[in-house]
């Protein structure tokens, strides 16, 4: 099954940028990482067999190229994160204090939490998309959680890791 | 309200600013001619990412069990001998850490390189990067040490440089160019030639002091 790019675009592209900036915190290559990724789609000979597939791929595709970025452009990074966090609209006063607390988590455990909260995916999901063990997803949400909820205090939740 | 209703909450404030990258999409489809840039090479089926820290000056890495190699290299346009490191750890992660000096720090993304070189006036300075191979299914994995070397070895090292006083400097082989106010509209188009080749080079600023070059054999790229 293949779809054209401009249907991925409308249909994942806001997706693909959340969880791009999740990883590199960084809007400019966030958006370098979408283009990227559907390019890398375009170019791709690959087959998928759903509509899933091919959002686990390109999520996948999104994730690694947005670590890349974090390379390329760290210092980018430190100097427009705040001024464009400023410039976002929060529907509530804790969203921005939950945003800040999940960029200044370790790049390992964003990319868990972003697929587990926002792309609802499940950990053995999390585990095929990132390529590692479903062990190493459950011990990064959980450290995750732990640095969330010593962070935000009420506003998160305690969970079962 | 859930932790899993306020995480969506808080990220459905971002958005693609907008769709221009769709647009970008479309025009890398219907290029013709290979391009590359400093910050992203992208070739048939290797991507490698460099980046020029030059002003980068402290260094400190905890469990290395990286490969050395020397290399030579291009650098502010002389032939210079270098030491690239790459670097593994954790489900292939980097153990190495990277200080600014504005404080910023940095650490680098699975299967990372850094290349150190002394210059003329014996102050060292570091670069890194780092890149994926792109198999044919579509998955990724980390450039080996001789990818890496054949790119940086084969690659004539353009460098774009921007000093203290934000004078912009393009370093191609060993031809350096002064592009700071050669910009119009954000956007520096110039042609280099080294030898037999030629090389058409756009740069673009990016905005807080970044810059997107690339370049192609057969003219600019839009």
């Amino acid at each position: 099954m293949r779809q054209s790019v401009s249907h991925l675009a409308e249909r994942w592209g806001d997706s693909l940028y959340r969880a791009a900036f999740a990883v590199c915190r960084n809007p400019q290559d966030a958006e370098d990482v979408v283009q990227e990724t559907l390019l890398a789609y375009y170019r791709s000979d690959k087959e998928f067999e759903g509509e899933e597939h091919i959002r686990a791929w390109l999520i996948r595709v999104a994730v690694n190229k947005a670590k890349n970025a974090t390379i390329c452009f760290w210092r980018r990074n430190r100097r427009s994160l705040e001024d464009y966090m400023d410039a976002l609209t929060f529907e509530d006063g804790g969203d921005r204090e939950l945003m800040d607390a999940v960029l200044r988590l370790p790049e390992k455990y964003r990319v868990a939490i972003h697929l587990f909260y926002y792309e609802d995916y499940s950990v053995r999901e999390i585990a095929q998309i990132l390529d590692t063990g479903e062990g190493t997803v459950k011990s990064r949400l959980s450290r995750a959680r732990k640095l969330l909820k010593a962070q935000l205090t009420e506003e998160w939740d305690d969970e079962q890791s | 309200m859930s932790n899993r209703e306020k995480y969506k909450r808080a990220f459905q404030s971002l958005h693609a600013p907008n769709n221009d990258w769709l647009e970008a999409v479309n025009m890398d489809m219907n290029r013709k001619h290979e391009r590359f840039s400093f910050s992203r090479r992208a070739a048939v089926a290797v991507m490698v990412a460099v980046l020029l820290v030059g002003s980068l000056t402290a260094a400190y890495a905890t469990d290395l069990g990286g490969v050395r190699q020397m290399i030579t290299m291009w650098f502010h346009g002389q032939a210079t001998d270098a030491t690239v490191e790459v670097y593994t750890g954790e489900d292939g992660g980097v153990d190495v850490e990277f200080v600014g000096d504005d404080g910023g720090e940095g650490s680098p993304a699975p299967a990372s390189y850094v290349v150190t070189w002394t210059d003329e006036n014996g102050e060292e300075h570091q670069m890194m990067g780092g890149g994926v191979a792109m198999e044919p299914d579509g998955t990724e994995r980390p450039l080996t040490m001789d990818e890496y070397l054949e790119d940086l070895s084969g690659s004539p090292a353009e460098m774009l440089e921007v000093n203290d006083d934000g004078r912009v400097t393009l370093y191609w082989y060993d031809i350096a160019e002064d592009i700071t106010d050669r910009f119009e509209d954000g956007v520096c188009r110039l042609t280099l030639t080294h030898g037999d080749e030629t090389l058409y080079f756009t740069v673009m600023d990016a905005g807080d002091g970044a810059y997107n070059v690339s370049a192609a054999a057969d003219g600019y790229v839009d």
